[in-house]
């Protein structure tokens, strides 16, 4: 009796690591069949479609998206500085929102808290964000791409979850001790939510890496010089001939294909090589915030 | 209405209107938010004698008035009043809604001031072609095509001058900065009327005070402008019977006389001009004089009753005191927050308007629930569909993701070595960090009809190529998949994390009972983390009828193919944006799309806290 249990639980975890293993091959798949394409010669591409094994290899691709008309690298820079800024403010912002909104004894802070917490749930929607972008004076600028996204309530809850979970003898020993309110965050809060301020800052960075949709109704038509590498790549991938143009020459002639290939690996490459070394840390964050949450 | 009956009373309106307006004059009382009413005046003896009778007479005039309607698209646009005899004269009393363009009367324009200034570059080369008497583009545009009736084929020569109120005159340059330094509520009004008859003047009152008028214009005291009519020679298309060579009519299979185009030299009337005015009470002006008058008598109040007095000895503003570097701090999140998500809640209001981006937010008509009444009531196809889409999206979506991520999440918790559980995880967050941009682009790799691995895959099972970017009832799927693909992974993490907290003592204690790990996982593992799926079942719930439209935009690849199925009511938005138009109907649509959001919200948090286990509010 207790065999046949231990025997069919045996089957059931062979079935189980066989599907798990099938499963990370579907999760892996695109991300491998757009790097081969990417690395393959564009002639053959063109007979041969996407393949699991480029039949020829060629960089092309690559060379291609990157000296088009500096097109590419530009907007990289952009998203550098637009993901670098917004991290740096959205940390800030929301180590000092989160703090104060986990003192339980202010007074209406628990009105304030619902304040942000609505936010979530319902918002104005697309049009008044645009007019409030135009009305504010930053469309067509950076900070049309930076500053929407700073006062992240998410991350203000998560973060608040945080706070919450440290025991509070912490806070009433230092105030003992003289401590300001100021003083208790700087030297006791924020070194011990480093961890936590990691993940978020990680998470800030890839949503502001990642967006796109936001350069594409906040920034003019023509303004080229500041399109975030995102929208770039849409460009590339949805009208790569309107995008650039007579410096293009015939499509016929150029790694098209591959360098669309190219231009979607650049986006993604950094986080693939990145993320498999650092993600434990932000998990553990993650988890701690979602729990007490 | 076929397209010929709709040219013919066209073609009677312009008939009549020019009988009508023989030997006629109009006068117009204009409010500050472009509504208004006019008084046209008829002398009897200059109509035809058929119009010596007032019912016949009436009966024109409302014809006129309904065609007016008709060619604007708006069925109120201008409504009559009454029509009275007044000795040798019919007086026709009539209102008229503020709208852009009332066709067969003339092109009119309302905004405030300083808005129509903002629009420099279209404003100064309006101007600047008034001012070179260069009218020939913009007559051209509005009779020509339309109603096909009226072209003036050259400049007409006449130029329109702003003119102060001190009688200087302006350069179309100085004019537009001034209505951008202005910021105390100037209103712009334009107009261009053609007359086919014999309309001698136009007088307009305004409720306020004029500033500048254009120099054709008489400003006949503070609040009147009198503008005289200026004869202009212009290219007229009518319709005559066709003759063949005899000179008989040549007559339609339906038995009516076959008309043909011809175009003819006439003298018409023009009525060009625009003036500027700043309106006497004003609503915004009213507003926050009522405003202040109210503020004052409750700070007057708390200063007699001691309310202040109290507040400031009491406990709570102590408290507050004592903080009061907190609330201070609070501030730069506070100010986030009130800018970019409770500001935009304001600019909800436009769903209330017709919102032109001439007429700006305060300029911009109010119409009511005119768009929640289309959206709800008009059973518009276009709207049944995106709302169709947006909702069985989410629904497949939730559908397919919710229990495969359940199982996976159970998967990975089987998995007792902790290198193979972690490279496992580790792989299936990936797809979550990329953008849908990637992911649109890696989809093409699977999806493409010649090249993607889906097609090749099929054709060796020997199945032929589907072009799944013309397949439309593909597309619902599709999407669901590829949401399942991007966050299946990260979306175990949150049940992980409270697997991981369920007391290993009930596993041994179910084992030692006989359990397997079928009933393990029912009595152990599902209970441990009921909260959780309650809690992600609160949010999923919440989605139903939410879009992504990223994810859409970023997919479909602009295939127009798949639009019948793929279009959802957060593009709407972003159509409007980017075509500069519809800002009003979008506004309106996000927002029922937002209150019923936050409606299952609320209701899904309700029912998960009465059946015992936590929500999120």
């Amino acid at each position: 009796m207790a065999r046949r249990k231990v025997n069919s639980e045996h089957a059931v975890r062979i079935v189980n690591g066989a599907l798990l293993a099938l499963l990370c091959a579907v999760f892996l798949l695109p991300f491998w069949v757009v790097l081969m394409s990417s690395v393959t010669d564009e002639m053959t591409f063109v007979v041969n479609g996407y393949s699991i094994i480029p039949a020829k290899f060629s960089l092309e691709g690559y060379s291609f998206i990157i000296a088009a008309e500096d097109l590419l690298l530009g907007s990289i820079k952009n998203s550098v500085i637009i993901a670098t800024s917004s991290t740096v403010i959205t940390l800030f912002v929301v180590t000092l929102t989160a703090y104060i909104l986990s003192k339980k004894k202010l007074p209406g802070i628990k009105l304030i808290n619902l304040l942000f917490i609505f936010t979530m749930f319902f918002s104005g929607g697309t049009i008044p964000a645009y007019l409030i972008i135009r009305a504010v004076g930053i469309y067509d600028t950076r900070w049309a791409l930076i500053l929407p996204a700073v006062g992240n309530v998410y991350f203000i809850v998560l973060m608040r979850s945080f706070f919450y979970s440290l025991p509070s003898a912490l806070e009433d020993a230092a105030v003992i001790d003289g401590a300001t309110e100021i003083q208790v965050l700087t030297r006791i809060f924020i070194p011990l939510s480093l961890p936590m301020m990691a993940t978020i800052g990680f998470f800030a960075f890839v949503d502001r890496w990642n967006s796109w949709m936001d350069a594409l109704i906040f920034l003019g038509p023509s303004s080229r010089d500041l399109w975030p590498v995102q929208y770039v790549v849409r460009q590339l991938l949805e009208d790569m001939q309107g995008l650039l143009g007579s410096s293009l020459g015939s499509l016929s002639q150029v790694p098209a294909q591959t360098g669309k290939s190219a231009g979607v690996m650049i986006t993604v490459m950094p986080l693939v090589i990145v993320f498999p070394i650092i993600h434990r840390t932000f998990v553990s964050g993650i988890t701690m915030g979602a729990v007490k949450g | 209405m076929s397209k010929r009956n709709k040219k013919l009373i066209v073609i009677a309106a312009l008939a009549v209107l020019a009988v009508l307006f023989s030997g006629s004059a109009l006068s117009v009382s204009l409010n500050e938010d472009g509504r208004g009413t006019a008084v046209l005046s008829y002398e009897k003896s200059e109509l035809e004698p058929e119009f010596s009778d007032v019912s016949a007479f009436t009966a024109h005039m409302n014809l006129f008035i309904d065609s007016i309607n008709l060619a604007s698209g708006q069925k109120d646009a201008v409504v009559i009043n009454g029509i009275e005899e007044a000795g040798q004269l019919y007086k026709v009393s009539i209102t008229f809604r503020r709208i852009s363009i009332i066709k067969g009367m003339g092109d009119f324009a309302w905004s405030e001031f300083s808005v129509a200034a903002a629009h420099e570059s279209e404003n100064q080369l309006l101007v600047e072609r008034l001012a070179q008497g260069n009218m020939r583009l913009d007559l051209e545009r509005r009779y020509e095509g339309k109603a096909g009736l009226v072209s003036i084929g050259r400049n007409v020569g006449q130029k329109v001058l702003p003119v102060a109120a001190d009688k200087t005159v302006l350069t179309a340059e100085e004019f537009i900065k001034q209505g951008q330094q202005d910021t105390g509520g100037l209103m712009y009004a334009g107009y261009r009327m053609l007359d086919t008859g014999a309309l001698k003047e136009i007088s307009i009152s305004v409720a306020g005070e004029l500033k500048f008028y254009s120099d054709n214009s008489t400003a006949a005291g503070s609040t009147l402008v009198i503008r005289p009519a200026e004869s202009i020679s212009a290219q007229i298309q009518k319709f005559k019977p066709e003759t063949d060579g005899s000179g008989n009519p040549v007559l339609n299979e339906d038995g009516s006389v076959r008309t043909v185009p011809v175009t003819v030299d006439e003298d018409i009337n023009c009525f060009i001009g625009y003036f500027v005015f700043r309106p006497t009470g004003a609503p915004t002006a009213l507003i926050l004089i009522i405003s202040g008058v109210i503020i004052a008598g409750l700070v007057a109040a708390g200063i007699f009753s001691g309310a202040f007095k109290r507040f400031f000895k009491s406990k709570l503003f102590a408290a507050i005191a004592k903080y009061k570097v907190l609330y201070i701090l609070l501030l730069p999140g506070l100010t986030f927050l009130a800018v970019f998500s409770y500001l935009p809640m304001f600019g909800i209001i436009i769903a209330f308007k017709d919102y032109t981006l001439l007429e700006g937010f305060i300029g911009s008509e109010w119409v009511g629930l005119k768009h929640f009444r289309h959206i709800l009531l008009a059973q518009d196809p276009t709207i049944y569909r995106i709302f169709r889409n947006t909702i069985f999206i989410s629904l497949i979506r939730i559908a397919t993701n919710f229990p495969v991520i359940l199982l996976f999440t159970l998967m990975l918790h089987t998995v007792k070595n902790r290198a193979v559980k972690s490279g496992a995880q580790t792989i299936s967050y990936l797809p979550y960090f990329i953008s849908w941009v990637a992911v649109g682009g890696m989809m093409f790799s699977i999806l493409d009809k010649d090249s993607g691995m889906l097609n090749k895959a099929i054709e060796v099972f020997g199945g032929t190529k589907i072009n799944w970017y013309a397949q439309s009832d593909a597309w619902w799927m599709i999407l669901a998949l590829s949401s399942l693909w991007k966050s299946m992974g990260w979306s175990t993490i949150i049940y992980m994390s409270a697997l991981s907290s369920i007391d290993t003592e009930l596993y041994d204690a179910c084992r030692i009972d006989g359990g397997g790990m079928f009933r393990q996982a029912v009595t152990v593992t599902l209970p441990g983390i009921m909260n959780v799926i309650m809690l992600q079942l609160i949010l999923d719930s919440a989605s139903i009828i939410r879009d992504n439209y990223e994810q859409v935009l970023a997919m479909t690849r602009s295939s127009g193919a798949i639009g019948d199925t793929t279009t959802v009511v957060g593009g709407i938005g972003f159509e409007a944006i980017l075509s500069g138009g519809g800002y009003s109907v979008a506004t309106a649509l996000g927002l029922i799309q937002g209150i019923v959001g936050l409606f299952l919200v609320l209701m899904t948090n309700s029912i998960v806290k009465k059946s015992g286990s936590e929500g999120v509010l």
